[in-house]
């Protein structure tokens, strides 16, 4: 079975579409566009128009967001539950605080040193939440950052209207290596080079996968660093200190039914630390760990690359 | 994926908000638990993690290959 591809940048990353047929293609990569724009405008962090920072700027009052934004708020919360807080979508302060304040693009490599406090956020359940009225309320002095789970949340979305664009075989969407598909896989399954960083080439060196459905994500503290002062920074806080994690695994990629589920999964067993291959192991989720010394290990229905060659 | 997938689909086909600005409602809100609607989707709002039926298997680069990284 042919694929055909489109590659182009948006939310600060690379987007990749690939559909089974030619002809689907350009429907798929217009859907896929549409979607993308959506989400920006709904839930950047970085934009001051958004959505997202109009809610941020209105903690203390109870606020009506659209659907899209009410989808993203339920999945955040969905992972928080799901993760006992490890995924926590009140980081946002933190987050800010720890010098992530601006698309990451535009952050200067070094603005000096800062002092950072331990403490919890504030706490997923904090939040009002009402779905059937798509109202939200924040505590005042809390800010949203929907960085865990949005970018997934947006690969299975548009993974959805991409194959409902293209009508026939099947599509797969990457949003800066969260990885959605929909539809008839090519034979033998969608192919996804694992690596740390998703600017790796397709064609370079690591293990390579291939899954028939479903979503794949990677989470890293490898990428998306910058430095204050001495200290070497990245973007995934630990809740219960509101600091980047320093936990032994610095990259983790799951494969799941939805990317959403798999970037859940992923972004809470970096948080997770020492017991995150049991907290993956409970959930039954194929995965790949990689300690801080290189050394990974593949979890459940994950394939050994070794055994394979043995 | 695909099930799960439409109904995240078919919550967000509603999207309405024209000028991306969050607004301020006019009647308070007392709801202190975080509620869902009837037509709430499995995949943001309830449930567990989800693994697929089928497990990944080895394979190698070729045509469309893609990567999974951080980002």
């Amino acid at each position: 079975m042919a694929v055909a591809l489109k590659t182009w940048k948006a939310l600060g990353t690379s987007v990749h579409v690939v559909t089974t047929h030619d002809d689907g293609l350009e429907p798929a990569t217009a859907a896929v566009r549409k979607v993308v724009l959506d989400v920006d405008a709904a839930y950047s962090r970085f934009r001051k128009d958004s959505e997202l920072t109009g809610l941020n700027a209105s903690a203390g009052r109870t606020i009506s967001v659209s659907p899209l934004l009410a989808t993203a708020i339920e999945a955040a919360l969905r992972a928080a539950r799901l993760t006992n807080g490890a995924v926590d979508p009140t980081i946002g302060r933190a987050i800010r605080l720890a010098g992530y304040d601006d698309d990451f693009s535009r952050l200067a490599a070094d603005r000096g040193p800062i002092t950072l406090r331990a403490e919890l956020v504030p706490g997923w359940q904090a939040i009002r939440f009402n779905r059937r009225s798509g109202t939200v309320w924040l505590p005042p002095g809390v800010e949203l950052d929907l960085g865990s789970t949005g970018k997934a949340l947006a690969a299975d979305l548009a993974a959805t209207a991409a194959m409902a664009a293209a009508g026939e075989g099947g599509v797969l969407v990457s949003l800066g290596g969260d990885i959605a598909t929909a539809g008839v896989p090519p034979l033998g399954g969608w192919r996804i080079l694992v690596a740390e960083d998703s600017r790796v080439s397709p064609s370079g060196d690591g293990d390579v996968i291939c899954v028939p459905a479903g979503g794949v994500a990677t989470s890293s503290t490898t990428v998306r660093r910058w430095s204050r002062g001495v200290e070497l920074l990245h973007h995934i806080i630990d809740p219960k200190t509101s600091l980047p994690t320093t936990g032994p695994f610095r990259t983790v990629t799951v494969a799941a039914a939805t990317c959403l589920d798999a970037n859940i999964a992923s972004t809470a067993a970096i948080v997770h630390g020492e017991v995150a291959i049991e907290w993956l192991a409970s959930w039954r989720l194929p995965a790949r760990l990689v300690e801080n010394d290189g050394t990974i290990h593949y979890i459940g229905r994950w394939p050994d690359p070794a055994s394979v060659a043995a | 994926m695909v099930g799960v997938g439409y109904a995240a689909a078919a919550s967000y086909a509603g999207k309405a908000s024209s000028n991306g600005t969050a607004s301020t409602t006019t009647t308070a809100t007392t709801t202190t638990d975080t509620t869902t609607s009837p037509s709430a989707t499995p995949s943001t709002s309830s449930g567990g993690l989800q693994a697929t039926p089928q497990a990944p298997t080895t394979g190698s680069t070729g045509t469309a290959t893609v990567t999974s990284g951080g980002s």
